[in-house]
């Protein structure tokens, strides 16, 4: 933004005074960028910035006529931000996304990548206590056809709905990938 | 259309919501109205779907042209791949071993079957004895509990007079409270039963001018000696933890707590229920996700 004054008649907009503007604007950024983020943009917070200069000046025009709530007035200048960004990015060449790099393999893998996620895989499941490890490698074990059937059966044999089973199994898998993604960093940095 | 939530978003992600869909879930996101652990999960069962070729034609051509524009969800999609092609070599793996050991066992029990009988019999009597010595152990524990838990009920009596003072002298004051007081029974309430779990929030409208809220669990039975409740922001974090035995459970198997209102601001929770495990730990028996609206 281009100087204090403007940005406090912004703020002053967002909030009642300054001090709750300002913390009214840090939570306006946040919930943009996670907006961009789950948009598919690989640049949230530069998108997150556009938008809230664009308003910014628009918001300070003399002739500016807006009533409601600020965030509904965020949002359209978002979506605007975005197909922006979208027609920008299909103008311009991007390395294009291989299918087959991301199927899983038919088998034994391979690339030093792929061994480098199954060591950390194995060290990070060893440390697990062992019915959670079962049940991890029985959810993600299931046959290409039949995932809903056998994580439906697995559901059932454990006593609980899909829903609790799918919430435990998105916290272990959280928990599982942050110690790969640690143990790849010790192992990269050896 | 009238889509599920999940359906809804599974479209956004891949690029093919409509104009309306778009638009609605912008709004969602930008107010709060979805958490981070519905769309995060959300996005996670869609890369199982493409890699266990769960897809559509057009899911998978957005999957690549659209969800894998960033390289954080392309290094989760390594990270998922990797998983399941491991889990399937596991159990590849444990089904041959069982197979091999099945084999072994069946050619040993052909072999020695009058070995198997006298083992079957000797062990058919230690059994007996054995139950017989865990049948008066439990006779003895029956009647402890019963003692403990009169002795509690007059316990918590006092308790909940103490508790009625405590709030009208010094304002919020929490706990486990059983019986039904007035005051308790005036507050915004919301209930889950043991067996609820949800992943779509369940709106818990809260009075501005509120002090307390109470939130109430119904086991369907008690499951265990000891249960632990935690209440989770929607980013995660702990903000409040009680455990309690289950012979404070009031006669209709009810737990109710009390929390000052001020800690429920508008948001996403979950209120998860723990029970103590055979190896002397807490594990999850319950989670429910509820929203909370501040009117």
């Amino acid at each position: 933004m281009e100087s204090l004054e403007v940005m406090q008649s912004f703020l002053l907009w967002l909030g009642e005074d300054q001090a709750s503007g300002a913390l009214k604007y840090e939570e306006i950024r946040q919930k943009l960028i996670r907006l961009f983020r789950y948009r598919g943009c690989h640049i949230p917070e530069e998108l997150a910035d556009e938008t809230i200069d664009r308003t910014a000046r628009a918001v300070l025009k003399p002739d500016f006529r807006y009533q409601g709530e600020p965030i509904a007035y965020f949002r359209g200048v978002a979506r605007n931000v975005y197909f922006e960004w979208l027609r920008n990015e299909r103008r311009l060449p991007s390395e294009p996304i291989s299918e087959t790099n991301c199927e899983l393999p038919a088998s034994g893998g391979g690339s030093a990548t792929g061994e480098l996620i199954h060591d950390c895989l194995e060290r990070c499941l060893n440390a697990l206590p062992p019915a959670k490890k079962s049940l991890l490698i029985r959810y993600y074990g299931s046959e290409k056809r039949g995932k809903i059937d056998g994580r439906q059966l697995l559901a059932e044999e454990s006593g609980i709905g899909l829903n609790a089973l799918r919430i435990q199994m998105f916290r272990l898998r959280n928990s599982l990938r942050s110690c790969v993604e640690k143990c790849k960093v010790k192992v990269e940095m050896l | 259309m009238n889509l599920s939530p999940e359906k809804r978003y599974r479209r956004f992600f891949l690029g093919i919501a409509n104009e309306e869909e778009q638009c609605r879930i912008e709004e969602e996101v930008l107010t709060g109205e979805v958490d981070d652990f519905f769309l995060q999960n959300t996005e996670d069962e869609l890369i199982d779907d493409y890699l266990l070729g769960s897809m559509t034609q057009e899911e998978r051509q957005g999957f690549s042209m659209s969800f894998l524009s960033t390289k954080e969800r392309r290094q989760r999609l390594a990270f998922a791949a990797g998983l399941i092609e491991y889990a399937r070599k596991q159990q590849a793996e444990e089904l041959s071993t069982s197979w091999k050991l099945a084999q072994r066992s069946t050619i040993r029990a052909v072999l020695s079957w009058k070995r198997a009988a006298l083992l079957a019999a000797t062990a058919s009597v230690l059994f007996g004895v054995l139950a017989g010595l865990e049948l008066m152990k439990l006779r003895d524990q029956t009647q402890v509990a019963q003692e403990t838990r009169n002795e509690l009920t007059r316990l918590q009596a006092t308790l909940a007079a103490d508790n009625r003072r405590a709030a009208q002298v010094a304002g919020p004051s929490t706990g486990i409270l059983s019986g039904t007081e007035d005051a308790v029974d005036r507050m915004p309430v919301i209930e889950f039963a043991s067996t609820t779990r949800s992943m779509y929030p369940v709106v818990f409208r809260v009075p501005a001018n509120a002090r307390f809220a109470r939130i109430d669990w119904k086991l369907s039975a008690p499951l265990a000696e000891k249960y632990r409740e935690v209440l989770l922001s929607g980013s995660g974090q702990q903000l409040w933890v009680q455990e309690f035995p289950a012979v404070v459970l009031s006669p209709a198997n009810r737990s109710t707590i009390v929390l000052p209102a001020s800690i429920l601001s508008p948001g996403t929770y979950h209120f998860r229920l723990d029970m103590v495990s055979t190896s002397g730990g807490f594990e999850e028996l319950a989670d429910c996700v509820f929203r909370v609206v501040r009117e």
